[in-house]
């Protein structure tokens, strides 16, 4: 069966310690971590190793491709990563000097629907916020709570 | 014998029958009119190397150049694991609550279905070696964390066949 499995995507020690020395904007944009969502699963022999070697080479690809070959008037970037990536072709090593890839492997909740699920029964086991909006929300569902228990 | 003993493609169970590819022959018709009849839709179309069928949805697509018995086997248990799934009243398919862990609990139960025939017809000792690395490629650890100590997941999971 079919599944989104994600990745994150960051620098490695060798990045932030190059970024430490080049333009801010740049170090920036190669500093934040990426979130990618990739469809797996399946009847099928593919491995951990082999998605995540998928990542990095399409990782790299995707750099080369929007900020190299594809790069706007203002290329800091562009220069920034000739330099770091050198002459295609691009390896996952290359990638693993640069930057580290972890597969999300925990339990996903979704803060809808958890809300939905608890919100019911349990504010009242929540402290005060004292942040103007996060109190109106636990107000709410305070609220919601009351209504609950007095229903037939 | 198919392509199964290529680098990176599924391998082969070892047995003649289960190694058979199915396009063509009289039981996959039977099977494709029997699981359409139960509202389900089969497509063919080549797959990415090591990958012999998907189910999305209620959207079976097989690669004709791979689709053996033993990978039709495996897909049947998915199609009954969606449709008890469905007779529960859960959305096989949904997102929400438990949904990751469910299509990992759907794969653990069709590769240990695929076990026990293994065991009962003398599937070879690599296949079975492949069947025990594919179920631990899904049934994470933080998952079966979750199913020891949460009670709402032991209820969910106890309620889903797999």
């Amino acid at each position: 069966m079919r599944f989104e499995s994600l990745y994150i995507i960051r620098p490695t020690e060798a990045l932030k310690k190059r970024l430490e020395q080049i333009d801010p904007d740049v170090a920036q944009m190669l500093s934040e971590p990426r979130l990618w969502t990739k469809s797996e699963g399946g009847r099928t022999a593919w491995t951990d190793k082999d998605n995540r070697a998928q990542i990095k080479l399409l990782f790299l690809l995707r750099l080369w491709s929007d900020y190299v070959v594809g790069a706007s008037a203002d290329d800091r970037l562009k220069a920034c990563l000739e330099n770091m990536l050198g002459i295609p072709p691009f390896s996952e090593d290359l990638f693993d000097h640069w930057w580290e890839v972890e597969r999300f492997d925990g339990v996903d909740e979704c803060f809808e629907e958890v809300e939905h699920r608890l919100s019911l029964d349990q504010p009242h086991l929540l402290a005060n916020s004292p942040l103007p909006r996060v109190e109106a929300w636990l107000s709410d569902l305070a609220s919601q709570e009351a209504v609950a228990s007095s229903a037939p | 014998m198919p392509s199964a003993s290529l680098p990176g493609e599924l391998p082969s169970t070892g047995v003649v029958e289960f190694d058979r590819l199915m396009i063509g022959t009289e039981q996959y018709l039977r099977w494709v009119e029997k699981i359409e009849s139960r509202g389900f839709l089969v497509q063919q179309r080549a797959l990415t190397r090591g990958t012999a069928c998907e189910i999305a949805d209620r959207v079976v697509t097989v690669d004709p150049e791979r689709f053996r018995y033993t990978d039709l086997l495996h897909e049947s248990r998915h199609i009954r694991q969606i449709e008890r799934a469905e007779e529960q009243g859960i959305d096989p398919f949904g997102e929400g609550r438990f949904a990751t862990i469910r299509r990992a609990w759907f794969e653990r139960g069709a590769y240990e279905y695929e076990q026990r025939l293994g065991r009962k017809f003398g599937f070879s000792r690599d296949y079975l070696g492949f069947l025990e690395e594919r179920i631990n490629h899904y049934w994470k650890r933080s998952y079966q964390q979750e199913l020891r100590f949460s009670l709402a997941a032991q209820e969910h999971f106890g309620r889903l066949w797999r």
